[in-house]
């Protein structure tokens, strides 16, 4: 009896959890390319921003220094214009008020920022001074270069370098030196000599000393290139060359872009008006760099949470992307096993889901496969099954003739007749169409005309008797299965003892199970024998019956039903019989 | 599973780190904590400048803190503790005593703060480096300046400043070394001026008191020099020659008249520099060691050279 098919039955449903990890899995794959595709234009994207702003500020950096610079220039321009036109007062007074009469009008001009107004004549006498202390005597004026430089240069006024002055004693303040040759004319005679403003140089450090954005500075140099005051003098004087220096013949007049050392600087030259200085402004353009070191913290937060977040995302989309696979493949492993799956699922992602389809497909014709071949095989049983009822039947037919035979040469037409009759009722049950299955009252009707015949041919040798519980002679049983056993009841055990013989056959419910017993006390089966007895053994003769009602049982009824012999020598044999308990025919043929 | 995510994370965070250095590739300053023993001297603030000009160079921030005027060594350890408190990247410090602040150096040591010595060293050998002059070289140059300009024989006496301290030792002990393989001249007991005019000008005049055949003296530091050059100013001494470390205007004036033979500048600029640039090497990982700063021999012809008159006359601001 075949089995139902159950592959439909309990459809489990597509797996939820995470795959497991695998480094070279499709997951972890795309999960790496998307996130170095993403950190990639990330940096991309920082690196664009990034030399945008650094030009745009490096910009805005040299912009700014040639403002500074030229306000510094300018304000240095009328700085020293204010102490020419000081100059101007002084030698204009001096034509008006003997030296004596101008020290004391002098002090008008005095300010914090002038360290001394002063005239010499030619031969360095000091003539006018701003205050009453005693110059020096012990140092030579007119070897000093701003009096040597005024008297010779051509100039209307000399500008020196920064320098410490020694007119009074113990006194050395840092001056510029403002010289300039004078003329006046006094009791009708012209005097020349030689006139000083000495400008307190902190002043004009105070003006340079104004920072450019982002570390730059200014400093002056006159038109020979000297330095005329530095913000890192010391550091030059030091031996260690400031990194951000510009060199010297790249100095151009107006704001320009040089290459020093340390990068690109922002170099603005300025030559003032009225000196002969140049004011340069330096800055360096580091652009963003300028700016404090390093990224802020919060900057630095936001670009890891946005790696975190690219990370994430990257696993997230990924796994979106490789989860219908990985469903697929999970519901693949379960076919493989022979487990029962739900169909894969045919949406969401085209190529997944003609994947899935393509797998349904696949699934279903193995299903139709395997129905096929399930059928085929019982349509083989089938056939197998009329073969042995085709072997049963003239096997048995040429005994009971020969039997016939035998009674008719003997003489008994009586037992002829009865044996003839009994032969005919036989086969109309064998016979009865196509039916492979009959009750269990025909079965025992069956065997006991078969019985009526055999007792006939041994000589009424054995007796037999039959029982049938109540309630089973209308059950179903598969047909010619006692008949073989009785068979070899009578052959093998009664049939060899000359007489006093007995076989019982009885029918009865065990359980949901129908049981037939054949018992005869014959002379047993041996063990060896016995042990072998039902196995299929093409090369074994013995026993052949039994062999085939217990094959034909089982392709029937199924592995769990079929025969049990249980043998003593010299005591007698048993054979159970177990089937299935039907009242109905079992369908033919299998599913579908 | 947790491993591999765990994996690309330190991944992501470490492309994130470097999109950092990369998109900014700026590097981080450095505190640096600038110790010094004066901060209303001239000398320590010129310290500063160069300090202040390395810190522009190297993207540091260096603060200057110390005793207003140089002071027992307590008030400088105290000042060193809260330093340390305040956890610079790096320490530089001027020593006010060799010995005495081996113990407040190495507490900054065990900090985990690399500690450069600047101009005045410390007896710990676990400094990062020493910066400043070469004070057994400065000693030995100035008997050896001296030992030329004089001929004959003599006595000579040295005016130093502070018993205990290092750079004082160390000079005295150059000159000393230097004058006695010269073998012509006998060297006196020193005497003290700790570091102040009034008191050098007392014990140089008892000095030349009591050794009135004196042929040079020599003065360690600018106070003990400037107080030798009043004395024998006022003693109206000529024939005693006094020959001098370090430079003032004062001493200058002095120099101009006659009475100072001449001096040893040191550069406390590059000082100021040189220590700052150390300890930010040293920062960065680099092999860093003891550097000697520039001595400079100045005489009346070289006084107003422009080299020099910035070591010698401080701009007024």
């Amino acid at each position: 009896m075949p089995r139902p098919t159950r592959i439909f039955r309990r459809a489990r449903g597509v797996p939820k959890r995470l795959p497991p990890f695998r480094w070279n899995s499709l997951w972890m794959l795309t999960a790496a390319v998307t996130l170095g595709i993403s950190l990639v234009a990330v940096l991309a994207i920082t690196k664009i921003v990034y030399a945008h702003a650094n030009q745009t500020i490096n910009q805005s950096i040299e912009q700014s220094n040639a403002q500074i610079d030229s306000n510094v220039a300018s304000s240095i321009d009328q700085y020293v214009h204010e102490m020419v036109s000081i100059s101007d007062s002084v030698a204009n007074l001096l034509n008006e008020f003997p030296a004596a009469e101008l020290n004391r009008r002098l002090f008008v001009f005095l300010r914090e920022d002038i360290e001394t107004i002063a005239v010499f004549d030619r031969s360095g006498t000091p003539l006018v001074a701003t205050d009453n202390r005693a110059m020096r005597s012990d140092i030579s004026v007119t070897q000093q270069s701003w009096f040597t430089g005024a008297s010779t240069s051509g100039r209307r006024y000399l500008i020196s370098q920064p320098h410490v002055q020694r007119l009074y004693r113990g006194e050395y303040p840092w001056v510029i030196t403002l010289s300039r040759s004078v003329s006046w004319v006094q009791n009708g005679s012209k005097h020349y000599g030689i006139m000083i403003v000495d400008m307190n140089f902190s002043r004009i450090k105070y003006l340079c000393s104004r920072d450019l954005e982002s570390g730059g500075y200014i400093y002056i140099t006159d038109q020979m290139g000297d330095v005329v005051y530095h913000p890192k003098q010391q550091m030059i004087y030091a031996g260690i060359l400031p990194k951000d220096a510009p060199p010297e013949e790249n100095l151009s007049e107006g704001s320009s872009v040089v290459d020093g050392r340390g990068g690109k600087l922002a170099v603005c030259v300025k030559t003032l008006s009225n000196a002969a200085w140049r004011v340069i402004g330096v800055t360096s353009m580091n652009g963003l760099a300028t700016y404090d070191g390093g990224p802020d913290t919060y900057v630095e937060v936001a670009i890891l949470l946005l790696a975190a977040a690219i990370l994430a995302g990257s696993l997230f989309i990924s796994r979106q992307m490789v989860q219908p696979l990985h469903n697929l493949m999970t519901l693949m492993g379960r076919v493989s096993k022979g487990e029962e799956t739900a169909p894969a699922p045919v949406t969401g992602i085209y190529e997944a889901g003609r994947l899935g389809d393509s797998f349904n497909r696949m699934v279903t014709r193995i299903r139709q496969l395997m129905v096929q071949v399930r059928t085929e095989q019982e349509q083989l049983h089938r056939s197998e099954l009329k073969t042995l009822n085709a072997q049963i039947n003239p096997h048995f037919l040429y005994n009971t003739l020969d039997s016939v035979v035998w009674l008719a040469q003997s003489g008994d037409e009586k037992r002829v007749v009865q044996m003839v009759l009994a032969l005919s009722k036989y086969f109309r049950l064998s016979l009865s169409g196509a039916k492979d299955f009959i009750t269990v009252g025909e079965e025992l009707q069956q065997v006991e005309n078969y019985l009526i015949i055999q007792k006939m041919r041994f000589g009424d040798s054995f007796t037999y008797q039959i029982t049938c519980e109540n309630g089973v002679r209308s059950a179903k049983t598969p047909k010619i299965v006692l008949q073989p056993i009785v068979e070899n009841a009578i052959v093998h055990g009664v049939g060899t003892l000359s007489e006093g013989g007995k076989i019982a056959i009885a029918a009865k419910r065990t359980g949901e199970e129908l049981e037939f017993s054949v018992r005869d006390n014959g002379c047993g089966i041996k063990p060896d024998v016995l042990a072998h007895i039902l196995e299929r053994n093409p090369s074994s003769r013995s026993g052949i019956g039994l062999k085939n009602v217990h094959q034909r049982i089982r392709l029937a009824c199924g592995q769990e039903y079929g025969l049990k012999v249980e043998s003593e020598l010299d005591e007698g044999t048993t054979v159970r019989v177990r089937l299935p308990l039907h009242y109905d025919a079992p369908r033919k043929g299998g599913a579908g | 599973m947790k491993r591999g995510i765990a994996l690309l994370l330190v991944l992501a965070l470490l492309l994130g780190e470097a999109g950092c250095l990369a998109g900014f590739g700026a590097k981080r300053e450095y505190a640096v904590d600038l110790i010094v023993k004066g901060t209303n001297m001239d000398f320590w603030k010129s310290v500063n400048e160069g300090a202040q000009a390395a810190a522009s160079d190297y993207r540091a921030a260096v603060t200057m803190t110390g005793p207003a005027i140089e002071k027992d060594y307590r008030q400088q350890a105290g000042i060193l503790k809260d330093s340390v408190a305040r956890r610079p990247d790096a320490i530089v410090l001027a020593a006010a005593d060799y010995e005495k602040m081996a113990q407040p150096v190495q507490d900054a040591i065990d900090a985990g703060i690399p500690v450069v010595m600047v101009d005045s060293d410390v007896n710990n050998s676990r400094t990062a480096a020493y910066v400043g002059t070469n004070n057994l070289a400065l000693g030995r140059t100035l008997a050896d300046r001296l030992c030329r300009q004089i001929k004959g024989s003599g006595e000579v006496g040295i005016v130093s400043f502070m018993q205990n301290s290092y750079p004082a030792i160390q000079r005295e002990k150059g000159f000393r070394d230097a004058i006695s393989a010269n073998r012509r001249f006998t060297v006196l007991n020193t005497v003290y001026g700790y570091s102040d005019s009034a008191q050098a000008e007392k014990v140089t005049e008892e000095l030349i008191a009591r050794h009135p055949k004196l042929k040079a003296v020599a003065a360690l530091n600018q106070w003990s020099s400037e107080g030798a050059a009043r004395a024998l100013s006022k003693l109206g001494r000529k024939d005693v020659r006094l020959f001098a470390i370090d430079c003032s205007p004062e001493l200058a004036m002095y120099m101009e008249e006659g009475v100072l033979s001449m001096v040893l500048l040191q550069n406390p600029y590059q000082m100021g520099y040189d220590s700052v640039e150390t300890a930010c090497r040293c920062l960065r990982g680099e092999k860093v060691g003891d550097k000697f700063t520039d001595i400079y021999s100045v005489d009346i012809t070289t006084l107003f050279d422009d080299k020099y008159e910035q070591l010698i006359f401080p701009f007024e601001s």
